[in-house]
């Protein structure tokens, strides 16, 4: 590893393009030091306790390098349709191919989805005043490494007092090498919006590093869809961040399905009066997969509400290790934060672990956190089976009930394909 | 009457559970049209040999025989023994949650039946039927089974299942306890209404009550793992009368 890093040290990080704005270089260039800078994450915390970082480290950096940042002029647009029941919908992938299509209704309400490049050159007064904003370079040593040499990336911008009726629909792939993504969010006040960031497709044993950062101005009300579905050769690593404010209802929910080695760092923080962000996962794992789930609920401001579910079934060798953390600050009044995770395994040889860390530094609370493991019931089982229903149609029978309530927080648009995928992943 | 009217043959039943025999030689015959009931004191083995001839995984079945309608029901597990005809409304009902009413009558209906279209046509209106016979609200059809049912509530599921799926012998597992007047005539007219010339039902019940409604031919007495009386219904009001310690005494002479 020392070896490595002395190496990308020596490598000259020059601007992406001879017009690359001075603002955007010297962020990226501090990022890019930073990243040199800061050793790999220490295992003993508790964020890379149950996962290697090592495995996170791009093989070769020179090639990312090489790649990456692509410049408007270094990437192309593939035609994209709308689907049905969308008012956007952005592809990426990692040969820097963006497909982007958004409903004439979006457009005529001013909404931008557009690459991250782009959007430097057309939308500066909105990337330089919130890129790194809520997940900088001193976040940690890999999100520096995002920062600086983000390739794709997009940014989507709901005005104020906008309210989209259908979700936007935005989805990443990656490819066999190291892919660095970055989606910047920011909501106006009093807007409304519904997205779904998934992670999907590509081929090849690649590694993705993405990072979402979520702006969310007063009033709006955000559904926040998350759905991990990458092939089981893929490696991601997401830290996802929301800053979110005053009366603010963000709606959460994760599907994680997909993936080899899946690392997920979300987290929240509800930083104006009377905020409500609520979270709702549900993850199914089996063969070699590994999952490392963190979520923060953060609320710096008075009177404000959190509320999370984490629905976990484990099945194979797989392996989900999750830390919910809840942090109160000290002059956060009346609060409220609850959190729960409920653990199923499926086989003797998956493993979980549940780590819930609460630190509140205020007495005018109410806050709560559960946690359960165990296996199916054979009693419950054995009631299915002795209504004629074979037994492993009554274990899947009982694990998609085990799910039904995270199901039912997903958007319209993505409710059946999810509970199909979950099924045909019960077959396996 | 005819060996082919035979439709639970028990020979010589002996039931473990962790390691301790609680059903010890059982032997009972149950013709097409009878309604038997088995009546004990609590520990007395009953409900462990409902459990047992269900399939139910904690229930070892050790030794002995069972025929249902000729078929050997211990080469079978629990839902074989379901499409064979076997029914156990259970003593404590498990919720399911997340798991609709509908969808779970209708894969089990989907199990006995197939999932031809003309079979799924008429499951709407048979569990329509079924709702009203047992005198439940349809907006159970949407709740998720058994969760947050009151006691009431599960018996009567159970006893609208036992109506859905006509199975040749129903064992109902101390389906009275629990329950008020109003909820017990309900369940026995549905218990009543399942019951035909061509089926049986074994009541197990600790107490008379629910022979009030569902009338017995035949009541058999457990104790200590046995059946150590059999008799007409007037059994069933002597116990009620003298207790089991009648029995117990006379036993001991």
């Amino acid at each position: 590893m020392i070896e490595q890093d002395t190496k990308s040290q020596a490598l000259e990080f020059r601007p992406a393009t001879e017009d690359e704005p001075e603002w955007l270089y010297t962020l990226r260039k501090q990022a890019w030091e930073r990243y040199n800078e800061m050793p790999l994450p220490d295992r003993v915390q508790h964020l890379w306790k149950y996962t290697a970082p090592e495995q996170f480290e791009p093989e070769l950096v020179e090639e990312v390098m090489k790649a990456v940042p692509v410049r408007p002029n270094g990437h192309s647009r593939t035609e994209q349709m709308l689907p049905e029941g969308h008012d956007g919908i952005g592809v990426e992938t990692s040969d820097n191919k963006f497909g982007i299509a958004l409903s004439d209704n979006a457009t005529e309400k001013g909404v931008t989805l557009i690459s991250l490049a782009e959007a430097a050159e057309q939308k500066p007064e909105l990337v330089e005043k919130h890129l790194g904003s809520v997940i900088g370079s001193d976040y940690g040593k890999f999100e520096a490494l995002n920062l600086a040499l983000w390739q794709g990336g997009l940014l989507l911008h709901v005005p104020a007092h906008t309210t989209l009726e259908q979700p936007i629909h935005l989805k990443r792939t990656p490819g066999s090498g190291t892919t660095i993504t970055r989606l910047l969010l920011v909501v106006g006040e009093n807007a409304e919006v519904s997205i779904i960031d998934e992670y999907a497709g590509g081929d090849g044993d690649g590694l993705m590093h993405a990072v979402v950062e979520g702006i969310v101005d007063n009033s709006a009300r955000v559904a926040l869809t998350s759905m991990f579905n990458l092939p089981e050769s893929q490696r991601l690593n997401l830290t996802h961040r929301n800053r979110i404010g005053e009366n603010v209802t963000l709606t959460s929910s994760a599907v994680a399905l997909g993936g080899s080695v899946t690392k997920v760092n979300w987290s929240t923080q509800l930083a104006g009066r009377g905020a409500n962000s609520h979270w709702n996962g549900l993850l199914l794992g089996n063969g070699k997969q590994h999952f490392d789930h963190f979520t923060g609920h953060h609320h710096s401001a008075s009177e404000t509400y959190s509320n999370l579910e984490f629905k976990v079934a484990a099945g194979g060798k797989a392996v989900s290790a999750y830390t919910g953390r809840i942090n109160i600050d000290k002059d956060a009044f009346f609060c409220e934060a609850y959190q729960e995770n409920r653990n199923l395994l499926l086989s003797d040889k998956a493993k979980v672990e549940s780590i819930p860390e609460l630190e509140i530094i205020n007495d005018e609370v109410k806050c709560s956190h559960g946690v359960t493991v165990g296996a199916l019931e054979d009693e419950q089982i054995f009631y299915l089976m002795a209504r004629g229903i074979t037994r492993d149609e009554a274990m899947r029978i009982i694990l998609t009930g085990f799910f039904e309530k995270s199901l039912e927080t997903l958007p319209q648009v993505l409710r059946e394909t999810t509970r199909n995928q979950l099924l045909a992943k019960l077959e396996v | 009457m005819a060996g082919n009217d035979v439709l639970l043959s028990i020979k010589d039943l002996h039931v473990t559970v962790e390691g301790i025999e609680v059903v010890k030689g059982v032997s009972l015959e149950m013709k097409k049209g009878e309604k038997h009931a088995i009546m004990g004191p609590n520990g007395s083995g009953k409900s462990s040999m409902a459990n047992a001839l269900s399939g139910h995984p904690a229930y070892e079945i050790t030794s002995g025989e069972v025929l249902l309608d000729g078929e050997n029901l211990l080469e079978m597990d629990a839902s074989e023994r379901s499409i064979a005809g076997l029914f156990l409304a259970f003593q404590y009902p498990l919720a399911v949650p997340g798991v609709t009413v509908t969808n779970f009558l209708r894969s089990a209906i989907k199990a006995h039946r197939g999932d031809d279209p003309s079979v799924l046509r008429s499951f709407r209106k048979e569990m329509k039927e079924a709702f009203k016979l047992l005198e439940m609200d349809e907006v159970f059809a949407s709740r998720y089974v058994n969760d947050g049912f009151s006691g009431g509530e599960k018996k009567r599921f159970e006893i609208l299942q036992l109506a859905m799926l006509q199975p040749k012998v129903a064992i109902l597992d101390e389906t009275d306890s629990g329950l008020d007047i109003d909820a017990l005539k309900v369940v026995s007219k549905g218990v009543n209404a399942a019951h035909t010339d061509d089926n049986a039902v074994l009541l197990v019940t600790h107490y008379q009550r629910i022979l009030n409604y569902v009338s017995p031919d035949h009541v058999h007495v457990m104790m200590n793992g046995n059946l150590v009386r059999s008799g007409g219904p007037e059994l069933a009001h002597q116990l009620e009368e003298k207790g089991y310690d009648w029995i117990k005494a006379e036993l001991v002479a």
